[in-house]
């Protein structure tokens, strides 16, 4: 296992995948079950101690300042930028949006046709320069992100070149805002009436990382404004940022505009660019204090080893699969994706892998909700136990012919296939290894053909968009959370932009549309099962495991607890203090 | 190698104007081959020899032994992270590969990597070197400006740039990137031999003999820089197995299927307090070749270059 | 002299522009900037083709170069694929990793020469054979390997040595976030994060200037002139540092520049392992996402200095031996 972030730093592009996801949750924002089997104890906010700086260790480090941007996206942003930037709904280690009382006094929906919700600001809610915060900053955040210019921000001159490319603001993901057809301010600005041109399930996506207006202005303030060396000097929430020395460290401190519950720590320094192998001797010199690292076994027996050191595990939403090449004649045969199906012990490939981080550990069985979420349920069921018997039949009866080399053949053509990923991920290159092993025992050869980091994906994803250009039999990666389907649609639907599989089955594709478009919870759950259903029967892609995410911090500070979502370890830092 | 061999080539060279002439008789009494007087000091060099004794059989080793044992690298056991036993003498790691079939795996591929290495990079070095000193001129200037280029060059851009174009061919392409890079020392030194040899009255005779410029730069020279170009092509192997072990600590070295000591101790780098197995053995390897060779090489440029052990009277 | 001086440096700039062109080309043709934007199923078209036009991928490749290198010429070294300046983030990274080289090397070479000097006087005495060893051990030691270990045994265990709650090293990052105040407290900060990376980079480097060391020592012990200094009957001290060491320490000037290069470039495994923004980590940073400007810029700065230190060592061949004519 190496400690190289890169195959984060893909997911983490993915973040928004996971708040819509998540906001595809009911209103009961509170419930659910603990991810983990031993919740952390909290303590109560009048016994936690005021003062002390607490130091988190980051192994990325910022490109700038305005995570909605497809330059900034990355996941360590956002879970800076959640204490600093107001959000409409927040999302809880439970996976579920919770609607952010400091910024929100409520928010409903008023009607189903056309879908129209209705959001009351808080009336305390301020920018740290006393702006009050109102139906304009919605509006900015909107027009900006809906990938439409309007007149007011400035629309393309068809004549001018350059005119045209400034005003492009650059945006991380316009899904969702694409759909709203206006948002009007009433009540001096307090309330906002969001009306959708057509229905968006997971609304409560969006209105995250809002950038205030009558600061950034236009498309050139959003873009560059908040640009690396920029920090913003601004804030909405329980922290603002301070004393930034680029590459290296940044002071979060208690904004005292702030009308909220305020932290309780002094400051909390972020260290960047402090990668796995940098952390146990940092931790054991006491550098550092909280860290949020890629897993890896050896780093947690480390950890696990150092006083004073406590590390939790959870299971988060991303997860590995891997995909077939359905362009690929053999391939294209679905009775060799069934024969690899049965073929694969993924129960071993857990026990192997992600298995000897922690017991809880299981094999995924659904690709649409992840083992984690409530919604988490198990298809598949032929294939949850190896049968490589079955396997060989499976081959068999579809005519394939075992070799003198012990791998069938049909025609002349061996069943030999690539499998590509990131590499130097070890976790993958494992995974790898295992299902190579697994699947010559079937007689099905497996060559690993990966290509250092996320260069991988221009094989998967070519340059020219089609995906006849696409160059891999099986890849192995992690797409994050159970992107609700206004997101995943993309990646199993036909001719989907993300459906580097080549898969077509329009029944799946009449599914996602109607999912996208229903605002009824229970029916999109249904539909999404029934989609992952028939990925089941036709196999384009099989589901592998989630991984763990690791949080070691010092014993002494209390109520840290992890929140896998893209909130991160942050999440409830205001709630943090320093034992006595 | 045959142009670098000094026990046949090395002896009429060595004495300026004894190449085609007849050496005087009181000379030929004294005058041991140059080879036998190398050998026979290198001999004394008694670290060295030892050096060389252990560097074959780790060599023997790593080429062969992975057929002997009865693990495959490949293979999945149901031991996983085991510390070592009489079963895996090294262990196993996380996902159940027995740790020394995994060992004897990466030794061949370093030790190919690091051979395949040291022979084109001593052959493109030599020749480069060689019309660099032998003509001088423009085309010295040229050259060396090529190799100044190299040295500006961050290396690491064509390790990557290269690594990704020929990705897949594994271990080959990586040895051929590090060849391109290192070969530039044996060309200065080759360079510096022929510059200061070209004027000598052999060559001159040699060349009023009517020889031609190849002969006499094979025949004539190129004997001569034997000892310094053997040294170093010794160094370059141990160089060549310690830059691939960097490379593949920042990712940029063999990848899965191929793999080596590099990538082994890399992947394994966070091991050494909880499965030391995994962190010190491969690691032992490396050092034990860089080690032999260093000191091979130590005892070499000793043999071709007496006056370093000169003691003082 | 002056004429050698300006020739070289004009060579050296048509050899700097040459090699500008080739890593221009080759990270150009490498591999696609804009890979990890488009795997991503969210990002709109339209942002990645602003994206594309912004960093001129939308041009051919010599176009490219060409207003790569007007800027270059102008003083801009432009901004990286994510928007960031270059010229910032390149000079704090030098200054950084020229920082822990100067430091490196500096304790480099006050180890080659102690161990150089006393192993060529002890010759093959047991304290030579220890320490040439312990220069091999070194010089056959992955540097990472070595770093380490140095930080797993070196790092915590000194630091206890003084107490449970003190810190005298470190073992991340150049600095602490928040200095402590007072120019002295600072200056420790700064040398105790210091002190192990350089360390590490000394110990690598050090081996094999002290066997060259060892050697050029034994050269001038002996020689005529030493000889004479001793049958004069002068102190055996005396001769040792005014007549012997002086004249072996020239020919180890010229080594060291040379190899100074070298120093620069090991550290980009010891900035790694110690968690240093330094050139290192920026060299990695941006071969992996194909970033041209930050690539170019970084072989700009790396090469003169490169090239700055190899024509000192020439000079300096030069003039302390006049025989050689370069």
């Amino acid at each position: 296992m190496t400690w190289k972030p890169r195959g984060l730093k893909f997911l983490a592009l993915l973040f928004t995948l996971i708040m819509l996801a998540a906001a595809c949750g009911g209103d009961d924002g509170g419930g659910g079950e603990e991810a983990g089997d031993e919740p952390e104890e909290t303590t109560p906010r009048e016994d936690v101690p005021e003062g002390g700086t607490v130091t988190f260790a980051l192994d990325q480090e910022p490109t700038g300042w305005n995570p909605n941007t497809a330059n900034d996206a990355l996941l360590a942003l956002n879970n800076l930028t959640i204490l600093v930037y107001p959000q409409a709904f927040d999302i809880s280690p439970e996976f579920k949006p919770v609607m952010n009382e400091d910024l929100l006094e409520s928010a409903e929906q008023t009607s189903d046709d056309p879908q129209t919700i209705e959001y009351k600001i808080n009336p305390d809610a301020i920018w740290s320069d006393d702006t009050p915060i109102t139906a304009d900053d919605f509006i900015y955040n909107w027009k900006i992100q809906n990938g439409k210019l309007d007149a007011d921000l400035g629309e393309a001159d068809p004549e001018d070149p350059n005119a045209d490319e400034a005003a492009i603001p650059d945006i991380a993901s316009q899904a969702g805002y694409e759909d709203i057809a206006s948002v009007e301010g009433s009540d001096d600005g307090k309330t906002v009436t969001v009306v959708y041109e057509k229905p968006f399930a997971d609304w409560k996506s969006l209105f995250t990382n809002l950038m205030p207006a009558h600061i950034l202005e236009d498309v050139e303030g959003w873009n560059s404004a908040l640009d690396e060396e920029n920090i913003p000097d601004f804030s909405a929430g329980p922290f603002k940022f301070e004393n930034y020395k680029p590459e290296q460290s940044l002071s979060m401190v208690p904004n005292e505009k702030f009308w909220g519950e305020k932290p309780k720590l002094d400051e909390i320094t972020i260290r960047f660019g402090l990668e796995a192998p940098a952390l146990p001797e940092a931790f054991e010199n006491g550098e550092i204090d909280v860290a949020y690292p890629q897993p890896q076994i050896d780093l947690l027996e480390q950890l696990k080893a150092i006083q004073g050191i406590n590390v939790q595990i959870e299971f988060g939403l991303a997860f590995e699969h891997i995909d077939f090449n359905l362009l690929n004649p053999l391939l294209a045969d679905k009775a060799v994706r069934q024969a690899i199906a049965y073929g694969l012990d993924r129960q071993d490939l857990v026990d192997r892998t992600v298995g000897q981080f922690d017991d809880r550990a299981e094999v995924l069985n659904n690709r649409l909700w992840l083992n984690p979420q409530e919604e988490y349920e198990e298809h598949g069921e032929e294939y949850q136990q190896a049968d490589p018997e079955q396997a060989r039949q499976v081959l068999e009866d579809a005519g394939y012919v075992e070799g003198g080399d012990g791998i069938y053949a049909k025609g002349g053509q061996r069943l030999s296939f690539r499998i590509s990923t990131t590499g130097g991920n070890a976790l993958r290159e494992t995974t790898e290894e295992v299902i190579q092993s697994q699947l010559k025992e079937i007689g099905i050869e497996i060559k690993i053909a990966n290509v250092e980091g996320s260069d991988v994906f221009t094989k998967f994803f070519p340059e020219s968009g089609n995906f006849e250009d696409a160059d891999y039999d099986i890849a192995l990666f992690a797409w994050v959370g159970t992107p609700f389907v206004s997101s995943q649609k993309s990646l199993y639907e036909p001719g989907g932009g993300q459906n580097e599989m080549s898969y077509v089955n329009e029944e799946v594709g009449r599914l996602f549309e109607q999912a996208v478009s229903s605002t009824d919870r229970e029916e999109v759950v249904e539909l999404t099962q029934e989609i992952d259903k028939i990925l089941w029967e036709d196999l384009p892609t099989i589901p592998l495991y989630t991984k763990p995410t690791l949080l070691p911090a010092r014993e002494t500070i209390l109520n840290v607890q992890d929140n896998a979502s893209t909130w991160g370890p942050l999440w409830n830092a205001t709630t943090w203090g320093i034992e006595e | 190698m045959s142009v670098t061999d000094p026990s046949t080539e090395g002896a009429p060279s060595l004495r300026p104007g004894g190449g085609t002439a007849a050496p005087e008789r009181e000379f030929t009494v004294t005058a041991r081959s140059q080879g036998r007087m190398v050998l026979r000091r290198f001999l004394q060099h008694r670290l060295a020899v030892a050096s060389g004794i252990i560097l074959i059989l780790v060599v023997l080793l790593a080429l062969l032994g992975g057929r002997f044992w009865k693990y495959s690298h490949e293979e999945l056991t149901d031991e996983l992270s085991s510390p070592p036993s009489l079963e895996h003498p090294m262990g196993t790691d996380g996902p159940g590969h027995d740790n020394f079939a995994q060992v004897l795996r990466g030794a061949q591929k370093s030790v190919q990597i690091a051979l395949t290495v040291a022979l084109v990079s001593t052959t493109i070095g030599t020749l480069i070197g060689a019309l660099a000193g032998y003509y001088r001129g423009i085309t010295d200037t040229l050259l060396m400006r090529f190799t100044d280029l190299l040295l500006v060059i961050p290396a690491l851009v064509f390790f990557a740039l290269l690594a990704n174009r020929f990705a897949g061919s594994g271990w080959l392409a990586l040895s051929f990137s590090l060849a391109a890079i290192l070969w530039t020392t044996i060309a200065r030194v080759v360079r510096g031999v022929f510059l200061s040899l070209r004027e000598k009255e052999y060559v001159e005779a040699a060349r009023a003999l009517g020889a031609s410029d190849r002969r006499i730069m094979f025949r004539h020279l190129l004997p001569n820089a034997a000892g310094p170009i053997i040294v170093n092509a010794t160094i370059t192997v141990a160089v060549a197995i310690l830059v691939e072990t960097s490379l593949s600590f920042i990712g940029l070295g063999v990848q899965i299927p191929d793999t080596s000591l590099g990538r082994l101790i890399s992947v394994n780098q966070q091991a050494a307090t909880t499965r030391p197995w995994l962190f010190y053995f491969p690691g032992l390897f490396i050092i034990i070749i860089a080690l032999t060779v260093n000191f091979l090489g130590d005892g070499l440029r000793d043999a071709f270059d007496p006056t370093q052990r000169r003691v003082r009277a | 002299m002056l004429g050698f001086v300006i020739r070289r440096l004009l060579t050296s700039v048509v050899v700097l522009f040459l090699a500008s062109i080739l890593v221009f080309t080759a990270v150009a043709l490498g591999g696609d900037p804009l890979a990890e934007l488009r795997s991503n199923p969210l990002t709109p078209p339209q942002v990645i083709e602003a994206k594309r036009r912004e960093l001129n991928l939308d041009k051919p490749v010599p176009v490219r170069y060409g207003i790569w290198l007007k800027g270059f010429l102008s003083g801009d070294m432009g901004k990286d694929n994510r928007n960031r300046d270059v010229q910032n983030r390149i000079s704090r990274a030098f200054f950084l990793t020229l920082r822990m080289s100067v430091i490196a090397a500096f304790v480099a070479v006050v180890l080659a020469i102690a161990v150089g000097v006393y192993s060529a006087v002890r010759q093959y005495s047991i304290s030579d054979y220890v320490f040439t060893f312990t220069g091999f051990l070194f010089l056959s030691m992955p540097v990472f390997w070595l770093a380490a270990l140095l930080k797993l045994y070196g790092a915590v265990r000194f630091n206890n040595l003084f107490g449970e709650d003190v810190t005298i090293v470190y073992t991340a990052g150049a600095q602490s976030p928040n200095l402590p105040e007072g120019f002295w407290a600072r200056m420790a900060d700064y040398a105790g994060h210091l002190a192990l990376p350089a360390l590490a980079l000394a110990l690598i480097s050090y081996a094999a200037w002290s066997r060259y060391q060892r050697a050029t020592m034994l050269d001038v012990l002996n020689s005529d002139y030493v000889r004479l200094a001793r049958a004069k009957g002068l102190k055996s001290s005396r001769v040792l540092v005014r007549h012997a060491l002086r004249n072996a320490l020239i020919p180890l000037t010229t080594v060291v520049a040379i190899d100074i290069g070298a120093v620069f470039a090991g550290a980009v495994i010891t900035e790694t392992v110690f968690a240093w923004q330094g050139m290192g980590r920026l060299l990695i940073q941006s071969i992996r996402t194909y970033d041209a400007n930050t690539l170019l810029a970084w072989m700009m700065v790396v090469g003169v200095f490169v090239i700055l230190f190899n024509l000192v060592a020439d000079i300096l061949y030069g003039v302390l031996d006049p025989r050689i004519r370069v």
